[in-house]
């Protein structure tokens, strides 16, 4: 999921509008990024993800700093798409669906779900979220997908360390419970 | 239904620490060797890191088409380019400095070299521009050496009467001043007094020192009109050859007569090739003189060469002796006084002009 080395000179291309780094910097990073607004929010995840782009690319001339930092700044343009999503679909009370995305939606309580064998990235990152509260599948995600660290989710999220690690310290005992095997067996 | 010891038997059961924690989320712990009841939650966690399906990059054409036509929308910030105005932000209050520390010592040296600083500040920079080859004069030294050359080396003399004789007519040629005059009443007494040095060297009258001046403001004008009208920025602006103490020296004439509060030269000053900074104004030009045919140098030069070869001009050509001049550039002589003195004041003017 890395460029490594190449970074630099990619993202310096991108920010002189070559398409050919743009692309580069889309497939590395994504998959990811759909994954985690897929977790969250499936019906619209591919239009956030393309808004997200949108909007890096205005200040991508911008930016300044390595390949984990922009994977960081690219989840946080990522969240805050997300969160005004939430903010308008709580003004219209309504969150609609499409019927295409039912079956990459696992229920909390479905044994399918907890199979480990058969679920693709995009299942296997609804499940997590789906089993924790918003908050703990926040750090969850943004941790396991996304591949940030404590402190850049911290930022993120505007939280303290010592609360992300709370958080997901909470998180991890609820998928470990939830996704036992052994539980599974019994 | 379980107590608290079940409960806490069930918490330690799930409870890792912080770097198993972080191992097993950022996907570097492997079922295999996750801890007991973690290896299910370690696959799951592999799995959503996996790799990328081709469905999550089906709109990558739409997307970066669009992401690519927003950067190449805005306008072109980069952050070498930020840097860069950083470092001029920077640099800008020492140059300014710079620049006014120039045009401090242009001024003061234009001032020691004309004698009209304090006798105690006169005597120690002549001293100190001795050991550079620059030659000042002392107190109550007369300057004035033949056909009004002044003892300045390097061309500095000629680019000192042109700061001088900017002043001397400006003050005699408008008496109400010109430009924002620092009041013509005083201005020309102070002028006066200025001068005298100015008028003892070409004549002994204000006529003749004034024929001298049109002589020298004449030939640097026709200088300027030759500089494809870049004057103000071609070399004559550096300060490190002679044409920098002449821009001192301009200054100096602007503030002495009523064409004063003109930093004539000011802004020209500048220390090497530093960019010139936007809030300094243009130096103004000169006091509008008459600006004769440039071929007064070369008539200016055949008549001085027969004033002083008597008659015999530089090539084997017979010149005018003094007696007969008179006839033989009668026309030179009818523009500047109609005597042969007030045209050879004139044409010493023109020599002496730092063009030439």
């Amino acid at each position: 999921m890395t460029l490594g080395t190449n970074f630099d000179s990619v993202l310096a291309a991108a920010q002189e509008g070559a398409e050919w780094a743009f692309t580069l910097l889309y497939r590395d990073v994504n998959p990811r990024l759909v994954r985690y607004l897929a977790a969250q929010s499936p019906s619209i995840a591919e239009d956030l993800a393309a808004d997200t782009w949108l909007a890096a690319a205005r200040q991508l001339t911008a930016f300044e700093g390595g390949e984990d930092d922009f994977r960081a700044w690219l989840f946080t343009i990522a969240y805050r798409q997300l969160v005004q999503h939430w903010r308008k679909a709580a003004r219209r009370r309504t969150d609609p669906v499409s019927p295409g995305s039912f079956p990459e939606l696992a229920a909390p309580d479905d044994p399918e779900a907890a199979g480990v064998s058969a679920m693709s990235a995009r299942e296997a990152a609804a499940a997590l979220a789906a089993a924790l509260t918003p908050d703990q599948a926040q750090v969850v995600l943004l941790r396991v997908v996304a591949g940030l660290d404590v402190d850049q989710v911290a930022t993120l999220l505007g939280k303290r360390a010592g609360t992300v690690r709370v958080l997901q310290h909470k998180a991890i005992r609820r998928l470990a419970e939830r996704f036992s095997l052994e539980l599974l067996t019994e | 239904m379980s107590d608290w010891r079940d409960c806490n038997s069930e918490m330690s059961r799930y409870s890792i620490d912080d770097d198993t924690a972080n191992r097993l989320l950022s996907g570097r712990l492997s079922p295999v060797d996750a801890p007991p009841g973690f290896a299910g939650l370690a696959g799951v966690v592999r799995s959503a890191a996996g790799p990328a399906a081709p469905a999550e990059l089906a709109r990558e054409l739409d997307v970066v088409t669009a992401a690519v036509a927003a950067v190449r929308s805005v306008p072109s910030i980069r952050p070498s380019f930020r840097r860069r105005t950083h470092m001029l932000t920077k640099l800008l209050p020492a140059k300014v400095a710079a620049l006014a520390a120039t045009i401090t010592i242009g001024a003061a040296t234009a001032a020691a070299a004309t004698g009209n600083l304090p006798n105690s500040a006169q005597t120690a920079t002549s001293g100190a521009l001795s050991h550079v080859g620059i030659s000042i004069p002392k107190p109550n030294s007369h300057t004035s050496t033949e056909n009004g050359k002044a003892s300045m080396s390097g061309g500095t003399t000629a680019n000192a009467d042109f700061g001088q004789c900017n002043g001397f007519l400006a003050g005699s040629g408008s008496g109400s001043g010109r430009g924002s005059g620092n009041g013509s009443g005083s201005a020309n007494k102070s002028s006066s007094a200025a001068f005298n040095d100015l008028i003892a060297a070409h004549g002994g009258t204000a006529q003749s020192a004034g024929l001298y001046c049109k002589g020298v403001l004449a030939a640097k004008t026709s200088s300027h009109d030759k500089s494809d009208g870049s004057a103000n920025a071609s070399g004559s602006m550096r300060a490190t050859g002679p044409n920098g103490w002449g821009s001192g020296q301009g200054s100096l004439g602007g503030n002495v007569g009523p064409n004063g509060g003109s930093a004539s030269g000011g802004g020209s000053a500048h220390p090497g090739p530093l960019p010139k900074p936007p809030t300094i104004p243009d130096p103004p030009k000169p006091p509008s003189v008459p600006n004769p045919a440039s071929d007064d140098y070369g008539a200016c030069t055949a008549f001085l060469a027969g004033q002083k070869a008597g008659g015999r001009v530089p090539g084997g050509v017979t010149g005018p002796s003094p007696k007969d001049s008179s006839a033989a550039f009668a026309d030179v002589i009818a523009k500047h006084g109609g005597t042969v003195q007030s045209t050879t004041v004139y044409c010493d003017g023109v020599v002496a002009a730092p063009s030439h």
